[in-house]
């Protein structure tokens, strides 16, 4: 621009995209999708790009040292004396960086296939370190599906919070993406008026599947188990339970456990088969031919510390809910039965603000 | 017969687990001290009115140390020539906490974390740096306290603070302070019997009220920096730092906020009116029988004689020691937190002591000063704690200044900046402490 012969004097003004570095990365916390850690911007690095005849110039990445901050704070000497720690390394690559868009005029913000890197537990620690608007904002970058695995790792009151702050639409197509049980224990948070606007917005089967489980009170095993399991009738050949289940196989929670019901509407729970059933069993083997007949089940109301108590003495990795009748409704696994047994005092709830 | 599992967790391997990918202890301590509490937010609210007991109970809990010494001291020199200001000074902190747990609710991020965003990295160091001094010279009252508590019992305090000071170390690092802290809690409560004491010793009611309503102001340097010592005892600057944070980590957001409104402006009258009864046990029992300075603990004990008689060195004893141990832990660690926050190393998340150098070093330096301080031999252990809090008071103005200028920007607080009556408010606040803390060092300067 400086060899034009006219200067262009209009104040600054920043275009979409665009953005500030001394406003939008100096101070800003930045995301370390390379080491999994939010860290803030203590300076820029800027490099020359190299063989490039254009004279460019480009952000190499950013100073999240002790030495970068002394460096913006005129502390030259000092900055020299600071030797870079061992345990991090003082600049984070341009390309292993996300930012947040949250502070932004333009459409600069977190990118999906930088977060994608990462494994939801990551992304979901990650959320828990910055405020509940970035929080949200790193959720939204996310698909669907990764956004509801991330979400399900996140603890009740911050997926709340998150959830607060999207747009129902949107939020009820991760809702949808998460297992029903899941998805009910965080409508069961949520106030009635939102949690219907959320249901509303779901598609009809994910959201009859929460209003099902919302039936049943707190901590009951009809609240914690998830009605997305592999069922199966004992007509069926181990080939037909392969091959008609392929899909379902993807994406259930739970699939070492395969219930055999008598039928789709009677849907009377007469067996167990597992994984490893077909494996050893030849294709043509029926089901009725091995399944299990004699099972430990639990009814709807029993309580969930019963139920862990239960799996823990039989060593099982989930059991199936039935009704009074036998009738199959759905299957707590191990990880929600263990929920149950983590250490929950009614004293952590209490507002606590001078202590 | 159910299949049986080869791989079904055990007990040890689900342990195993846990620990790998668990938090570390300090992750956990900030994450079970900041509990959220959602179900509390879907309860009418006059259900908050009944569990809203604890909230009070930690923030009378909040008078330290230095509060006690501060607040006997007052007594006992100026009678209740002091009063008023409590009045002042309560109404002062009712805004600011309101303000810091307002920005903790509209941004969800912590107050050296907003500073550091909004005025950039040079004035991020400034505030860090006041916080430093201020939080260390309270780190080190909180030892003191402790050593002025095992003098009542006759413990020597350079023997009693380092073991002290080694267990509260190994409490907040192994995660177990938030399972002994009620304890402290229950303890500190002692002061809540100055109350009691204030009345039992039939002050004249008609004095104490006109003393609440009609400020007097003496010129005096020693007067003044009793003063100063007031406000800084009060308005604690780590008190603001604790109110946003845990707005922040408790999950507070814009919808429930009514309720922790509620629970900071009440919880701060609360505590305020302890103190104000501190202050008029002491001038009833001490000041109007001439003995008129409280240099250690023992005379500021000698207010809670009309209560228990004989006993009131152990009751006393035993809240001060307390307060100081419920601080003792928490300071050190918020301080870092904050710290680290501003300068934006990992925080909260994961952290071991070699994960997070910085962190558990700051934790680990302020524990260290303070025990170092408190261990002086012949250390004036009253003197120090009200320096202490004429330090806090000094440096309060510069905190209040960015808490004010944060809490009125529209471009980080939208339609929750507070508004022009409030602003006035607030900006009036801080004039007052930083002419009584300008009057002060110019009355200093002069004699």
């Amino acid at each position: 621009m400086l060899n034009s012969a006219k200067f262009d004097l209009e104040p600054f003004e920043r275009r979409e995209g665009e953005m500030v570095v001394t406003k939008d990365l100096w101070d800003r916390q930045i995301i370390d999708v390379r080491q999994r850690r939010v860290l803030r911007v203590n300076d820029v690095l800027i490099e020359q790009t190299p063989g490039n005849k254009t004279r460019e110039w480009r952000i190499a990445g950013v100073d999240v040292s002790l030495a970068g901050l002394a460096r913006r704070l005129k502390l030259g000497k000092l900055a020299g004396m600071i030797r870079p720690g061992a345990s991090q390394p003082p600049v984070v690559n341009w390309r292993d960086l996300d930012i947040f868009g949250t502070s932004m005029a333009g459409g600069v913000g977190l990118k999906h296939d930088k977060l994608a890197r990462m494994h939801p537990v990551e992304i979901a620690r990650i959320t828990d370190a910055v405020s509940y608007h970035q929080g949200a904002e790193i959720i939204s970058a996310l698909d669907d599906t990764l956004a509801a695995d991330t979400l399900e790792e996140i603890d009740a009151d911050r997926q709340i919070d998150i959830v607060m702050q999207m747009p129902d639409e949107r939020a009820a197509d991760i809702i949808e993406e998460m297992a029903p049980d899941e998805a009910t224990d965080l409508m069961s948070e949520l106030s009635d008026e939102k949690a219907g606007a959320l249901l509303e917005e779901m598609d009809d089967e994910e959201a009859e599947d929460v209003r099902q489980l919302l039936r049943y009170p707190e901590h009951t095993a009809g609240r914690a188990m998830t009605t997305d399991f592999v069922s199966v009738r004992p007509s069926m050949t181990v080939a037909e339970v392969i091959d008609q289940n392929k899909q379902h196989f993807l994406t259930a929670d739970l699939i070492y456990y395969m219930y055999v019901t008598d039928s789709e509407e009677s849907n009377q729970l007469l067996g167990v088969i597992t994984v490893r059933d077909l494996l050893l069993n030849e294709r043509d083997v029926k089901v009725a031919d091995f399944m299990v007949t004699e099972f430990l089940s639990v009814r709807p109301g029993e309580h969930e510390r019963e139920v862990a108590r239960k799996m823990a003495e039989y060593n099982l990795l989930a059991l199936p809910v039935v009704t009074r009748n036998n009738e199959m409704l759905g299957v707590i696994t191990v990880d929600d039965a263990l929920d149950s047994l983590l250490p929950e005092g009614w004293k952590k709830r209490i507002p606590r603000i001078f202590s | 017969m159910e299949p049986k599992h080869r791989h079904s967790p055990s007990a040890e391997a689900i342990a195993e687990e846990e620990q790998a990918s668990g938090a570390g202890p300090i992750a956990r301590l900030l994450g079970r001290m900041f509990r959220p509490l959602h179900r509390l937010k879907r309860l009418p609210f006059w259900a908050y009115l009944v569990v809203l007991g604890p909230g009070v109970v930690s923030a009378a809990a909040g008078n330290d140390a230095g509060g006690i010494a501060t607040y006997a001291q007052s007594g006992a020199t100026y009678g209740y020539g002091l009063l008023w200001a409590m009045v002042v000074v309560t109404i002062c902190l009712v805004l600011v906490q309101e303000m810091c747990a307002r920005m903790g609710a509209v941004t969800g991020k912590g107050l050296s974390d907003l500073i550091r965003e909004q005025f950039g990295a040079s004035w991020a160091m400034l505030a860090v740096l006041v916080l430093l001094i201020a939080n260390a010279g309270v780190t080190i009252s909180e030892f003191v306290g402790i050593a002025a508590a095992a003098d009542l019992f006759g413990i020597p305090g350079w023997l009693a603070v380092p073991p002290i000071a080694l267990v509260v170390w190994w409490l907040v690092t192994s995660g177990s302070y938030r399972t002994v802290e009620k304890v402290f809690m229950l303890m500190s409560l002692v002061f809540f019997t100055y109350i009691i004491a204030a009345f039992l010793a039939k002050p004249d009611w008609g004095q104490v009220g006109t003393a609440i309503v009609q400020p007097k102001i003496d010129l005096a340097p020693v007067a003044l920096q009793a003063l100063v010592a007031l406000i800084g005892t009060t308005i604690t600057p780590y008190m603001q730092l604790f109110v946003q944070s845990t707005v922040v980590e408790k999950g507070v957001t814009l919808s429930d906020y009514k309720y922790t409104r509620f629970d900071t402006v009440f919880g701060v009258i609360i505590a305020n009116i302890v103190s104000a009864f501190i202050i008029i046990a002491t001038a009833a029992t001490l000041f109007v029988h001439g003995s008129t300075n409280v240099n250690s603990a023992a005379d500021a004990a000698k207010a809670l004689e009309p209560v228990a008689g004989q006993g009131a060195t152990i009751l006393f004893g035993l809240g001060l020691f307390g307060a100081s141990m419920l601080a003792a832990g928490v300071l050190p660690l918020a301080t870092a937190f904050s710290v680290t926050e501003a300068l934006g190393f990992e925080k909260g998340v994961n952290l071991s002591f070699r994960e997070a150098p910085v962190f558990m070093g700051l934790f680990t330096v302020l524990l260290v000063l303070g025990a170092l301080v408190a261990m002086i031999p012949g250390l004036p252990l009253f003197a120090v704690l009200i320096g202490v809090q004429i330090l806090n008071g000094a440096l309060l103005p510069i905190l209040l200044i960015f808490i004010v200028r944060l809490a009125s920007n529209r471009d980080i607080m939208g339609q929750y900046a507070i508004g022009p009556v409030y602003r006035v408010l607030a900006w009036g606040a801080v004039v007052l402490i930083t002419i009584a803390v300008l009057l002060m060092f110019g009355t200093s300067l002069f004699h």
